[in-house]
């Protein structure tokens, strides 16, 4: 997804985060800065984490079809 | 991979098996060893069904509740065989259909063994006559639909969960599709079912279009939620697949003109297979690109079925829209959800963000419908952290409606994930119960509503519990479930 796709879809979040307390937002901006950081391993490691926390949030959409 | 290191959510109330060697070789003994498992990875893929929460548990490294065997029967005997086990060791049982449950109904909180009926996937017949079809209830969903259209056919029940859910998993909740407002929900149409009860015995009931036969003893088992017996098998209504569908939307200017535009349709006793009613900010949300949609309330409407009844339910659904104020949205805001309408990962996308998302379906009579949807938004809304609190209207009736609520934020500080989560369904149903309404349409009770079952029956809960009882006096089948508060938010 392009960039522009990308915050086309998201654009009804905006006035969301607007409203939202001031505490709220911040919490939430500190979320979306560590997301690339905050479930994956320290130190160095092989495993594709990104796909795997992919793998383990998806409803099974492939597991029977 | 030690699965002891993980954090347990549901720990308090687990049957300990002490002798788990020796009933392994017994369960082996029934099923084969290739179908029984209490290997780690086995383990850890039914530790947890679709809940929300239950994704933010996933990626922070903690387990909903622990099962120690999982077992893939694939005859009614064996099913029989393991019950009459489970009853002598009282060993719990949670008959596991494909998972995609929300509120928590198939997580083994007790431990114990699941039963997972992936294969009893077998469609036996079609008869054209009757318009019916037999299949196993193991048969996933899309499966099911596919080999029917293919034969000219539709059952009409098609949930949002059709990839990811299966036969036995819509009895056992009490489910509903997306196209149920003209071919009814699951208790509509199964009309014949096979049961194992808790304590082995089989029995069947005979498939019939309608009976006077004293009371309907099968009804007890269409959102049973696997607590008082596994339906193995089920004959099912089917329609002849439609020879037309009219696509039609309509934009109005408030909640209330859109139930009252509805609600006219329904009374002239036409009924368009779907209706979806988006407030104010799923619309913007879902039909941003739609320019006369904006900032409005967007609805949606497929009529199928014979071409002349058809167009007769289109012009009766058009003169009712615009009697209402309703302005004509075109063809496209259907396509697009006809476009979307099975995407569940979505919300997959939030537990990276920590954020909490759910949705909670209620339903109601007309008359509370407006004040409902009004006590939830302000209440859940004031809620700190809560950034969206939003509905739309899926289900109808001539005489009420299954509102499904979505919220989503981030808990303040020093709040847990799990505690704002709690804060939220409490919330909600707490303003469902104070306008009238009642606490599921369609998801079943499972853990989250396990704490409001009083208030929804009053004494009557009691003579569930004594029919539980009769049923399964050991309480082997899907402990900690309907009858049973498990609930661990309390009333925050």
């Amino acid at each position: 997804m392009s960039a522009f796709d990308t915050l086309k879809k998201y654009k009804w979040m905006l006035p969301l985060l607007q409203k939202a307390d001031r505490d709220i937002r911040s919490i939430l901006m500190k979320n979306f800065r560590l997301k690339d950081k905050n479930f994956y391993p320290e130190g160095e490691y092989k495993a594709d984490v990104k796909n795997l926390i992919n793998c383990m949030l998806c409803p099974n959409m492939c597991r029977f079809d | 991979m030690d699965l002891k290191e993980f954090e347990l959510i549901y720990k308090e109330n687990r049957v300990e098996i002490k002798n788990k060697d020796e009933i392994k070789r017994r369960l082996s003994e029934i099923v084969g060893e290739s179908n029984i498992s209490d290997a780690d990875i086995n383990l850890l893929a039914y530790t947890k069904d679709s809940s929300l929460i239950g994704m933010n548990w996933t990626i922070q490294g903690k387990i909903a509740g622990l099962p120690d065997f999982i077992i893939w029967p694939d005859t009614i005997e064996q099913i029989s065989a393991i019950l009459k086990l489970a009853n002598e060791e009282k060993i719990p049982v949670i008959p596991y259909a494909e998972g995609s449950g929300v509120v928590g109904g198939a997580i083994p909180i007790y431990g114990g063994i699941i039963m997972d009926m992936k294969k009893f996937n077998e469609i036996l017949e079609i008869n054209d006559k009757d318009l019916t079809v037999t299949a196993q209830t193991g048969i996933n969903g899309m499966n099911l639909e596919r080999y029917l259209n293919a034969k000219g056919y539709t059952t009409g029940h098609i949930p949002q969960s059709l990839y990811t859910s299966s036969l036995g998993g819509w009895i056992a909740h009490r489910a509903a599709g997306q196209f149920s407002t003209k071919y009814g929900k699951i208790e509509d149409i199964v009309l014949g079912m096979e049961v194992v009860l808790p304590q082995g015995d089989i029995i069947k009931f005979k498939t019939i279009a309608r009976a006077s036969t004293g009371p309907q003893l099968d009804k007890l088992f269409i959102g049973n939620e696997g607590t008082l017996g596994i339906v193995t098998k089920a004959t099912l209504k089917i329609w002849p697949y439609p020879e037309k569908r009219a696509l039609i939307s309509y934009a109005f200017p408030t909640i209330e003109d859109s139930f009252e535009a509805v609600r006219e349709v329904l009374r002239e006793h036409i009924f368009p297979a779907v209706i979806r009613i988006y407030d104010q900010s799923e619309t913007n949300r879902h039909f941003g690109d739609v320019e006369k949609a904006k900032n409005k309330v967007m609805v949606v409407f497929v009529c199928e079925g014979n071409e002349r009844l058809v167009d007769l339910e289109e012009s009766f659904t058009r003169e009712k829209c615009e009697k209402n104020s309703g302005v004509d949205c075109g063809v496209e805001p259907v396509d697009h959800w006809f476009e979307t309408r099975f995407r569940v990962t979505e919300t997959s996308s939030m537990p990276p963000y920590k954020i909490v998302f759910d949705t909670i379906e209620i339903a109601s009579l007309w008359e509370n419908t407006a004040k409902i949807y009004h006590n939830v938004v302000d209440s859940v809304s004031k809620i700190k952290g809560v950034l969206l609190i939003t509905a739309h209207v899926s289900h109808f009736y001539p005489n009420g409606v299954g509102i499904y609520f979505s919220f989503g934020g981030v808990p303040s500080k020093g709040k847990s994930d799990f505690e704002f989560y709690q804060e939220c369904w409490n919330e909600t149903i707490k303003a469902v119960i104070e306008a009238g309404g009642s606490i599921a349409h369609h998801h079943g009770i499972g853990i989250n509503r396990s704490h409001w079952m009083k208030e929804e029956w009053g004494e009557a809960l009691n003579l569930m519990k004594k029919i539980k009882d009769i049923f399964d006096p050991n309480h082997i089948l899907n402990p900690g479930k309907l009858y049973t508060d498990t609930w661990k938010g309390g009333d925050n």
